[in-house]
């Protein structure tokens, strides 16, 4: 397993993680707050009276605010030493997938549609390594549709 | 339980099948919220999400998405402290 940091981040972290033992893991809650925005065209497959299956390429942007929530001493030191006293960073980042969906009209102008995107997209790469910071998101939901 | 399941979807889709649609909407508004508390050993994340969403028909199988979500979340999650490894 290797670490969630990258180099220059384990560099300028190095003097608190050698009081570490080898192989520790740590754990920092931190509130988030993500906007997303997407748009891009829609294949709409209109095969059945009710029943409309979708699929599109999913392109868009993302903006991630975080604020750390040390709980103790050393993930304080560790939260300030990366990010500075207020524990505060954010990012942005593009996003490119693909996603497709079912929706399903009951009445004419009232639906239900759940669909799926699964995206990569690189965030907060100023100290995260390249291993943790491509993710992938599996984001489904139902929405009620109004036509 | 696999036999049921295929009946079930067979039985659907040929209610409808030969029912194509006759009304399309030109323009389309999704609102959406969801809510997820997920504890973990690991990750905990507890997370609410809004969701706004438009299609414009282009034509019948066609159309122009967008869409915008807010998500919070409280979550912590282990951090690896292990050397980092290029491979």
């Amino acid at each position: 397993m290797a670490s969630d940091f990258n180099a220059s981040t384990q560099q300028q972290l190095a003097p608190i993680l050698v009081l570490l033992p080898p192989g520790a893991t740590i754990s920092v809650p931190f509130d988030a707050r993500t906007s997303t925005y997407a748009i891009g065209p829609q294949i709409n497959i209109r095969k059945l009276k009710k029943v409309t299956f979708l699929v599109r390429p999913a392109l868009g942007a993302l903006h991630e605010d975080v604020t750390a929530k040390p709980a103790d001493p050393l993930t304080a030191a560790l939260v300030a030493g990366l990010l500075g006293p207020s524990g505060k960073t954010s990012s942005t980042a593009t996003f490119y997938g693909f996603g497709g969906g079912v929706d399903y009209f009951p009445k004419r102008h009232v639906g239900l549609r759940v669909t799926a995107d699964f995206v990569h997209f690189a965030i907060f790469q100023s100290f995260l390594a390249a291993v943790t910071r491509y993710d992938s998101r599996l984001d489904p939901h139902f929405s009620l549709v109004a036509t | 339980m696999r036999r049921v399941f295929l009946c079930a979807v067979v039985l659907l889709v040929s209610a409808s099948a030969f029912a194509q649609q006759d009304y399309v909407g030109r323009f389309n508004a999704f609102g959406g919220y969801s809510f997820l508390d997920s504890p973990n050993s690991i990750c905990s994340k507890m997370a609410s999400m809004g969701r706004l969403a438009s299609t414009s028909s282009v034509g019948l199988r066609l159309a122009l998405t967008s869409a915008y979500s807010l998500e919070v979340h409280r979550w912590w999650q282990a951090i690896s402290m292990l050397p980092h490894s290029s491979s």
